[in-house]
């Protein structure tokens, strides 16, 4: 028997979990709650369940992590189709098998479930080669209230037939329906990588040298920014005050050509070190944790995500350290994915100058044309604060199609941008 | 339309005159597509900013009359037909590349905007807009993004929807509203995916954010002659199955090969049964070994000669197959009708099969140019719209086609959109309870349904009377038929 305790959200517990074994049966439970308006929170492995506002209400729990087969793996066609309960180092295991893989990269693999990971709009690293998961996701199944299972999208690499429901669930926080079977396109594993680690005294330097590296003729996998903190957590022994870290995948040869053409880039952007370092795989795991890290590293912290256009990089994080200092809060602990410019910042401090934080930040970024997410705040915080940022006239249109999907309103209610 | 019409007489006020058709020999020429549909607007307008969009549909409202947006026509559905009538907004005049971004990676274009320009745009600074429909120097943006356009290149670089990053639309209360933007990750649903492939029934898109790249440092292309179109076809599963994404994998057979020689007598050989135009691109570095490694795979799979571009000129020469086959088709026949269905690339050589049995069993002639490294078929069904009956017999084969794509896992439409044209053939692909579903999101955000009605979804039986009694009586004067 499962411990209710386990699915305490901002100190909420549900009175029930429902743990279906299949999809079908998922989809009847749903409808069953629709019916005695009782509220639901969709579950997969749970570690993202830390976004979003307080839930408004909180009955049930209905877990996924049954629905955990590959429905259908196409290897020569290059497309997978699994449940939304697979866990991420299951779909990765399987598909490695190939020599090929699912280009999402975000903390906790053997827990993350794909359902979960796709709901939340979640993305990792190598996002800024391959694109954001809606890309290359081809198509899904997913239970509405009213127990049916809809398919949207397709199972082959192009299709137009339709609206793009399926694309419409991703980053919807389960607010329309339950993911149940989603199918991507998959990606063969690059022959050979490389991977640079720059080493930085002044964050100016840093930040220069992100554009010049995303655009070499050979285009990154991934670009990351960290600080003396975070960067400590995935090369221990490493010296400076800024550091970027960035990915290549190609031939051997290009492989060889484009580490000249990153220490070229370090030599010109005054980068303290420069190397090329081996055996990577779990440098990038640890990299690609760090959103988790940054939250799991200190319990009390305030962490958001700054999500900016591209060139605002170094301004977004002089706005983040001037935001902090007003209050006179540490300096934040920072992790940016940094070509596509989505910072993660850590800061820790007393509700009230928290609370103010968040608000002087969020102003000054929207002068960058960017917004702010509260992805944690300290549990007596919570309530305090929206975790969304202002989502503007697009806000109606949101609500009427969640209105659509969920009349009753009994998923995730209260969670998401406008009280969604 | 009369111009003494309420309607005309307010749009004409808002709009001046001259942006404002209405004399039945100026609706005529927009009463067609890049398909064999045709139906006439009541009026057409030229807008020239976002505000007017906003006023022109408050005045269709006040009228009850249904919304076509239309860019260059190019499509191949027929998402653009005004079969309920209607103001049809012409995007002809609102053609302005409005910014270019280019440490934000961006451009931001006006619906109007030829594909092909914003590349040519992009050129000095080493940019380029990747989507590249075949029809890249005609089609507009505008028009790219309400079908989701692909493109021989989408191999590698994906979709329209993969290369929009914002949009400014009006909804149908006249609203302009702005979804997406330069940072990434919009808060709440993801309202710009809803609206790329929505062909004009969710909003009227007004501008565009569109992500640019940097071109490539070395770009190379090959093209492998093949005795059958077997071995052409497996050279593409078995690439594609050994994980290797070349930039584009084009296949033209060679009824197609024929017809080009004859127009343009560029080279090919006239016994061969299938050409495969295989790109590739990226650092210069390892480039060649890329090429060489594509090259021994498709003699490994019979090809009997693989010729490769030296340079530029021969590049375009290359390519000139493929760019100018759907025009030279035309000395095979007056008419064909194209389809776009797609199947899981390793079903190529069973599809093309079966569909060259299908050609025998109908006794006619179809012309394959695909998309082949995305197992988006594109079959060309010659014949003679003059002969009665022979449009609904070329349909009725597409119609056997798709239903072979679908029933291997497929799907009706990888590029071309469902308009009109596969709006029977959605039921093959969606259960009525995913097509309810997909309903509720147009309710949603556009529940009057004036905007481009009777499009995407089969929907009441008033919208299968007028699509009916107006499409038929289209078919009925054939010799309209231009293309």
């Amino acid at each position: 028997m499962t411990d209710l305790n386990t699915f305490t959200i901002a100190g909420l517990k549900p009175q029930t979990i429902y743990e279906p074994r299949d999809a079908n049966e998922l989809a009847q439970i749903l409808a069953q709650c629709n019916a005695e308006k009782c509220a639901v929170i969709p579950w997969g492995g749970g570690t993202l369940q830390h976004l979003g506002n307080t839930p408004a209400r909180y009955d049930a729990v209905l877990q996924t992590r049954n629905l955990n087969q590959v429905v259908e793996y196409a290897f020569d066609d290059l497309t997978i189709t699994v449940g939304a309960g697979m866990t991420l180092a299951n779909i990765e295991r399987v598909l490695g098998e190939n020599g090929q893989f699912l280009p999402i990269d975000v903390p906790h693999p053997t827990r993350a479930t794909i359902g979960g990971v796709l709901a939340a709009g979640a993305n990792g690293t190598l996002r800024l080669r391959y694109g954001p998961a809606r890309d290359y996701m081809l198509g899904n199944k997913f239970a509405t209230v009213d127990g049916h299972i809809i398919k949207a999208g397709s199972k082959v690499v192009k299709n137009v037939a339709g609206y793009e429901l399926h694309k419409v669930q991703v980053g919807a926080l389960g607010t329309l329906g339950i993911m149940v079977e989603a199918t991507f396109k998959v990606f063969p594993k690059p022959p050979a990588e490389l991977s640079m680690w720059l080493a930085f005294d002044a964050l100016q330097n840093a930040c220069a040298a992100v554009p010049k590296i995303w655009s070499l003729t050979t285009p990154p996998l991934a670009i990351e920014l960290l600080d003396a903190s975070t960067a400590r957590q995935v090369l221990p022994n490493t010296i400076g005050n800024w550091f970027v870290a960035a990915r290549f995948g190609g031939s051997k040869a290009t492989m060889a050509a484009t580490r000249d053409l990153v220490a070229h880039v370090a030599d010109e952007t005054g980068a303290r070190s420069t190397d090329a370092l081996a055996d990577t795989n779990a440098l990038w795991r640890a990299i690609a944790d760090l959103p988790a890290t940054l939250r799991e590293t200190s319990p009390d912290a305030l962490c958001v995500r700054m999500s900016i256009p591209p060139q605002t990089l170094a301004n977004a994080l002089r706005v983040a350290f001037d935001a902090a200092h007003a209050q006179k809060l540490a300096p934040p602990r920072i992790f940016a994915h940094a070509a596509l410019a989505s910072i993660y910042a850590a800061v820790n401090g007393d509700d009230a100058a928290l609370e103010a934080f968040v608000s002087k930040l969020r102003a000054q970024v929207h002068e960058l044309h960017g917004h702010v997410v509260v992805e944690r705040a300290p549990s007596t915080l919570r309530k305090n604060i929206n975790a969304w940022d202002d989502t503007g006239a697009a806000l109606k249109l949101m609500q009427s199609i969640k209105r659509k999907f969920d009349p009753n309103n009994i998923l995730n209610p209260g969670r998401f941008v406008g009280g969604i | 339309m009369n111009p003494l019409s309420p309607a005309v007489q307010e749009l004409q006020k808002l709009l001046g005159a001259r942006s404002v058709l209405w004399q039945p020999d100026d609706l005529r020429v927009y009463s067609y597509d890049g398909s064999n549909n045709m139906a006439t607007p009541d009026i057409v307008v030229l807008p020239e900013t976002t505000q007017q969009i906003s006023e022109i549909i408050k005045i269709a409202r006040r009228y009850g009359m249904a919304i076509v947006p239309r860019g260059s026509g190019t499509g191949l559905c027929g998402a653009i037909t005004p079969i309920a009538g209607g103001i049809m907004i012409a995007f002809a005049r609102m053609n302005k590349i409005l910014e270019i971004d280019l440490e934000n990676r961006t451009a931001l274009v006006e619906p109007g905007v030829i594909n092909l320009d914003v590349s040519t745009a992009l050129a000095p600074y080493k940019y380029f807009y990747a989507p590249d429909p075949s029809s890249q120097a005609a089609c507009s943006i505008g028009g790219n993004v309400a079908n989701n356009s692909g493109g021989p290149h989408c191999l590698l670089y994906g979709v329209t929807a993969n290369h929009v990053l914002g949009l400014e639309v009006v909804l149908e209360a006249g609203e302009i509203l702005w979804l997406g933007g330069k940072a990434p990750d919009e808060q709440g649903y993801d309202l710009v995916a809803a609206f790329i492939g929505s062909e004009g029934t969710l909003g009227i898109i007004t501008k565009i954010l569109v992500r640019i790249m940097p071109l490539p440092e070395a770009t190379r292309t090959l093209l492998a002659i093949f005795n059958t179109i077997e071995q052409a076809s497996r050279t593409v599963s078995g690439v594609i199955g050994a994980g290797v994404i070349p930039a584009a994998i084009e296949m033209i057979d060679g009824t197609t090969i024929r017809a080009v020689e004859a127009a343009y007598n560029i080279g090919l050989p006239l016994d061969a049964d299938a050409v495969l135009l295989i790109e590739v691109d990226g650092p210069k570095a390892g480039i060649d070994e890329l090429q060489q490694m594509l090259a021994d795979f498709c003699v490994e799979y019979g090809a009997r000669q693989v010729r490769i571009a030296k340079n530029e000129q021969e590049r375009a020469d290359l390519w000139k197959a493929r760019k100018t086959a759907l025009g030279a088709l035309g000395r095979l026949a007056p008419n064909y009708y194209i389809q776009d269905g797609v199947v899981p690339r390793s079903k190529l050589p069973y599809i093309l099969q079966r569909q060259d049995e299908i050609a025998k069993k109908y006794n006619v002639t179809i012309a394959n140019v695909l998309h082949a490294g995305d197992g988006n078929l594109h079959p060309n069904i010659l014949f003679d719209a003059r002969e009665p009956g022979a449009l609904e017999r070329v349909k009725e084969i597409g119609g056997e086609i798709l239903k072979l794509c679908v029933a291997v896992g497929g799907t009706i439409s990888g590029e071309h959109g469902v308009g009109l044209e596969k709006l029977d053939y959605m039921p093959l692909l969606f259960e009525k309870k995913d097509l309810d579903a997909q309903a509720k999101l147009r309710d949603a955000i556009a529940p009057t349904r004036i905007l481009n009605p009777c499009k995407m979804l089969p929907q009441g039986s008033k919208c299968g009377e007028v699509a009916r009694s107006k499409l038929s009586t289209a078919i009925a004067g054939n010799t309209d038929v231009w293309i």
